[in-house]
């Protein structure tokens, strides 16, 4: 999926499903890369006989996906452009939310390394102290007033 | 130093009483120990202002005034330094929070999709979760520990990070309406 505004590309392993986020390359273009990877509102949308097309949309039924035959004509084209307009909006969101993700990533990473280093450091000082946890609470008032008072 | 204490503390975990000595050793003596985490909680700092504002300096010398300000209010100049480290986190949750709401309610106003809502949403409740935790560790320490004892422990003031004095700034005031700033491409 290529996000034109920002020039990056939005890659799905069809394997794992990791979506990664990377700069344009005109390499790209050519991998249908979310279609593939999911079963609705697919790559076979539309299916050509005697020359004439025809469209299929793709929905599921009890989480199973199902062809529906709508035909050919206006009523298929208007069909397919609220399908494609769907999907571009679903792709866009997850681009939103890639992006909101990844403005945040090196800061949520270092927050968190801080607040389990704080976490383990008052983990320690109370330890040392003699108090222990007991179902998320910090016990041992007495045995740490003992060692405060022997030290 | 860091994996020794951390095995040190895993094994206090489990109820092994001979560590202790060793435990209360290292955080005597090792004022390296509190610098480190210290300094963690600075750079997460810096990069949540980095978050929150872009490169609107204005913003930033805002949000550090505010930032100052809390933890005046929380008594950071008379805290020992295991105090302070949780005053850093309780300040660095606020940020969060902010950023968490802020982002939310622009979301909201630029009509943005259901699951862009959802997912700052998600965040902000994260994060309010994350700071009465930390409000919460902060009772904890002033409850349980008594300050001449971790001062004594840690022996490490100067090496926790300085903390500007802004107390008397009426940081409140003087906030102006914050955005979410992207990334510069």
């Amino acid at each position: 999926l290529h996000d034109v505004h920002n020039n990056r590309c939005v890659l799905r392993s069809t394997n794992t499903g990791k979506v990664t986020l990377k700069p344009f390359s005109p390499d790209f273009i050519e991998i249908d890369v979310l279609s593939s990877g999911r079963a609705t509102e697919g790559i076979m949308a539309w299916r050509s006989r005697n020359g004439i097309r025809y469209y299929y949309q793709t929905t599921k039924v009890n989480g199973r996906p199902v062809n529906r035959y709508i035909g050919r004509g206006d009523d298929a084209e208007q069909v397919a452009a609220e399908v494609e307009e769907r999907k571009a909006s679903r792709n866009k969101t997850r681009l939103e939310i890639l992006g909101a993700r990844e403005q945040v990533t090196v800061a949520d990473h270092l927050a968190k390394l801080s607040d389990e280093g704080t976490d383990l450091l008052l983990e320690a000082c109370l330890r040392a102290q003699g108090y222990h946890r007991t179902a998320g609470h910090w016990r041992g008032a007495r045995r740490a007033k003992s060692i405060r008072s022997f030290s | 130093v860091i994996d020794r204490f951390s095995w040190l503390v895993e094994q206090a975990r489990s109820g092994n009483c001979e560590v202790l000595p060793e435990l209360r050793e290292v955080l005597d003596g090792r004022p390296e120990l509190w610098q480190f985490y210290g300094n963690l909680g600075r750079l997460a700092e810096l990069a949540w202002i980095e978050a929150l504002v872009g490169k609107d300096l204005f913003l930033k010398e805002n949000v550090q005034r505010k930032l100052a300000q809390i933890r005046a209010d929380l008594g950071v100049g008379h805290a020992s330094p295991l105090e302070r480290l949780v005053i850093e986190r309780i300040a660095l949750n606020w940020m969060r929070v902010h950023h968490a709401d802020l982002a939310a309610s622009q979301a909201m106003t630029n009509s943005s999709s259901t699951k862009m809502l959802e997912f700052w949403q998600k965040r902000l409740t994260d994060a309010e979760r994350r700071y009465m935790v930390s409000i919460g560790a902060l009772a904890t320490v002033r409850r349980l520990l008594p300050t001449e004892a971790i001062q004594e422990r840690a022996g490490a003031e100067e090496a926790l990070p300085t903390i500007q004095s802004q107390a008397d700034t009426p940081a409140g005031d003087l906030m102006p309406p914050l955005r979410i700033v992207g990334r510069e491409r």
